[in-house]
């Protein structure tokens, strides 16, 4: 099965289509100096991975040396399994990473339900988690991912919350910025320009 | 049950023979009613009693840091380039009905008249198109987070002296260089960056084809577009990324236009002046209007072996891009103000090599011979062929589109062999420089040897014979040894049906348990004829009532010929599914009946 009439899929297309340029930013076209190849194509390399991603709500100080970044794959349903990407950026080299991912009350967890554990960990790579949830109803949820950093000297955690809205519009419409301005009856958005007469 | 592709419905076009001269260098018609009358630039000398406003209108062009392998916008160096073809209003002062309309020349220029010492303001709008009551082509910018409305540009009022009034309009880019960021309410260059694209797409086209008629587009910008899908609605700004779709969808807050939608989020990442990008989308809305789109989407990338529909989809929106911005560099850039972005160059020939994909399942391939079958970049050892866009145009909206087989690069470059008979060998030369086995190549594809590192990647189509007994086929996820879902070289298998005589065809196909047997039948330019995948299908003609997933089967009445039917396992290829299928094979074996 798959889900249909899907405007991600349609979207995911381009977006696809610009993760598959990543591997290429350091090797095609006009090759970048070689002080900067390194530092540069990691920095654009996460830059893309993670530009469909946004921040989860951090709970508590943030101790381990971490960033988590999450994105919806499809839009929840009730009732619908969703997939959630969860992509980690450790900023410390260790030998294991774990991962353990919790949901609010309702939102039940298909996978992964145990702790995921992740190893040679190394410094600016990037890691992912594929979280694979239901809800039953629609509604606001909250997926929880504890992120624990385990090297000799012992372990660091870091917790953030991702909001999961589930059904429905469940964004509140923006401010429309649309004037029904001197054009009469149209509405329009109005743009700033400059005139001169000269 | 997997979906059924999206139908790429044209719109009926008016068809009318027009100039290109007219459309996007004289210019300037009388669209406007009451009065003082229309645009009249270069019409002689004005009428006594005529004010008569004249102008040009242009917009900041903030071109990439020239620095080498950095893809980043450089608002130092931004000029003001003239706003080509876009549509310029006199309205009454304070509001109503325009006394003119006009459309600005190649340098941006206009001029309106009405009568002298009527009170006007000026109207710019975001709008591309030609003069005349019948325009080949209408593009408009239009704000989705507020609920599509137009952007216009209105001036100040003024009085329409006797002669001459001049009255310049000019749109910056809103880039404050003190803080080095974006002033949101001041980027009114964005959508005219847009339209100066298009407006090259469209003068590449109609440079090849001045009949050519174009729907009308929306192009969908905001400063609050940003790559985010959580959810993913665009009334909101949450676009995930630039993109175009060729058919409407969802209600209310959730409804998606058609169009092509682009990310203006300064925080994270803008396209308005990524020409590279804006040019890819619109060649996927060129195929949808003039050609044949078939691809399936789904994750893909140069370095993957891919399904020959996304493969020719993906690598003709690249090179598409490249012809009509005449660069063969593709650059995006990403968050304003900073170095990030990333760009190539399609002119190289070993983007596929280096990735291990090379040949007509690779986007890769397919968009380095397209550029090449275009340019005439003098010095490419083996290039020896310089088409231009005309014939690539009349094989996109001729042999491709009609092609019995489906739209990728075999039945392209058949046609384009059969059009261009004085350039075969040169033909040929850029094919097989990709992987591309020319000699006696047809649209099917049928003297193909590169087989993509499986055996049973060939025959690229298959063939089955009604009542010809069984014929097995193996779809598979296992691409190279590394898991590829839904559109994988190898997921989906093609068969090639002769229906010699009309009416009823009953279809079989039948995998091991736990298979979820699905099929699609194809005819030609018609597209897709049935799709039956059941469990949950409702377009099964049979239905899915006490059938199991393994087991596809359905009877169909079909007129005379030639059909593609394409077969696959979806739980085998399934990349929603969780856990992710195993990588492996599936067996499925096809029968074809009529009675």
């Amino acid at each position: 099965m798959n889900p249909t009439s899907n405007p991600l899929f349609v979207v995911l297309r381009s977006a696809a289509f610009a993760g598959a340029l990543l591997p290429w930013l350091a090797g095609c076209g006009e090759a970048p100096a070689p002080a900067q190849t390194k530092t540069a194509a990691d920095a654009a390399r996460v830059e893309h991975i993670t530009r469909d991603l946004v921040e989860g709500v951090p709970m508590g100080k943030p101790v381990a040396p971490v960033e988590v970044k999450f994105g919806l794959m499809s839009s929840p349903q009730p009732g619908v399994p969703f997939k959630v990407r969860v992509v980690l950026l450790p900023g410390a080299t260790v030998p294991t990473m774990d991962v353990e991912v919790s949901g609010s009350e309702g939102l039940v967890l298909l996978d992964p339900v145990a702790p995921v554990t992740l190893e040679r960990v190394s410094a600016g790579s990037v890691r992912e988690v594929t979280v694979t949830a239901q809800a039953p109803t629609a509604g606001g949820f909250v997926l929880n991912v504890a992120v624990t950093l385990d090297d000799p000297l012992g372990e660091q955690t870091r917790v953030l919350a991702f909001p999961v809205l589930v059904g429905g519009s469940a964004l509140p419409a923006p401010p429309s910025r649309a004037k029904t301005g001197v054009g009469a009856t149209e509405a329009v958005v109005p743009l700033a320009g400059t005139e001169s007469t000269r | 049950m997997s979906p059924a592709p999206r139908r790429l419905p044209v719109s009926a076009v008016r068809w009318s023979r027009r100039c290109l001269g007219v459309g996007l260098a004289l210019l300037l018609a009388a669209c406007g009613g009451g009065g003082g009358g229309g645009g009249n630039i270069g019409t002689g000398p004005t009428p006594p009693g005529t004010g008569t406003v004249t102008g040009q209108i242009t917009f900041d062009r903030v071109p990439y840091r020239t620095t080498t392998g950095v893809y980043s916008l450089d608002f130092a160096a931004a000029t003001q380039a003239p706003a080509r073809g876009v549509v310029v209003e006199l309205l009454p002062a304070g509001g109503g009905t325009a006394l003119a309309t006009g459309v600005t020349d190649a340098s941006g220029r206009y001029s309106l008249s009405v009568n002298a010492g009527t009170s006007v303001q000026l109207r710019v709008r975001a709008k591309l198109t030609e003069a005349g009551t019948s325009p080949a082509y209408t593009v408009t910018v239009v704000d989705n987070t507020s609920a599509n409305a137009p952007y216009v540009f209105d001036g100040t009022a003024f009085a329409a002296a006797a002669g001459t009034t001049t009255r310049n309009v000019n749109f910056a880019s809103g880039w404050n260089a003190t803080t080095g960021a974006y002033v949101d309410a001041e980027r009114a260059a964005a959508p005219f960056a847009i339209l100066d694209t298009l407006y090259k797409a469209i003068t590449t086209i109609r440079g090849a084809d001045s009949a050519a008629r174009f729907t009308d587009l929306k192009v969908h910008w905001s400063t609050r577009n940003k790559p985010v899908n959580t959810p993913f609605q665009v009334s909101s700004g949450n676009i995930n990324t630039t993109f175009y779709t060729a058919t409407a969808s969802g209600t209310g807050a959730d409804a998606v236009e058609e169009g092509i939608y682009v990310l203006g989020d300064a925080a994270t990442d803008t396209d308005e002046y990524d020409e590279s990008v804006i040019a890819h989308e619109y060649g996927h809305y060129y195929q949808n209007v003039f050609s044949r789109d078939e691809s399936i989407g789904g994750d893909h990338s140069i370095g993957q072996k891919v399904d020959l529909r996304v493969a020719f989809s993906e690598g003709w929106g690249n090179a598409f891009s490249s012809m009509v911005r005449a660069s063969s560099l593709y650059k995006d850039s990403s968050k304003p103000g900073t170095t990030q972005g990333f760009g190539f160059d399609i002119e190289r020939n070993d983007l596929d090599d280096l990735t291990g994909s090379t040949g007509w399942y690779s986007e890769g391939s397919i968009q380095e011979v397209l550029w090449d079958l275009y340019d005439s970049s003098a010095g490419e050892s083996g290039d020896n062929v310089a088409l231009g866009f005309a014939p690539i145009h009349a094989v996109m909206k001729g042999g491709l589109k009609q092609t019995p087989a489906l739209a990728g690069i075999f039945p392209f470059l058949a046609a384009l062999k059969a059009d261009n008979a004085g350039s075969v060998a040169g033909i040929d030369a850029l094919g097989q420089a990709s992987g591309m086995f020319m000699s006696g190549i047809d649209a099917w594809g049928t003297t193909e040897t590169n087989n993509g590192g499986r055996a049973d990647n060939l025959p690229v189509y298959r063939t089955v014979t009604i009542n010809g007994g069984a014929v097995t086929v193996i779809s598979t996820n296992n691409v190279g040894g590394t898991l590829k879902l839904f559109n994988g070289l190898g997921s989906r298998k093609f068969f090639r049906l002769r229906v010699a005589t009309a009416g009823v065809v009953s279809i079989r196909l039948a995998g091991p348990a736990g298979a979820d047997a699905d099929l699609y039948l194809y005819k030609g330019a018609s597209g897709l004829v049935e799709f039956g995948g059941c469990p949950g299908s409702t377009s099964s003609p049979d239905g899915c009532a006490g059938k199991p997933t393994e087991v596809e089967t359905w009877s169909k009445t079909l007129a005379v010929g030639d059909y593609v039917l394409e077969v696959l396992d979806y739980n085998r290829i399934d990349d929603t599914a969780t856990p992710a299928p195993a990588l492996g094979d599936t067996t499925l074996t096809l029968t074809v009946t009529q009675p």
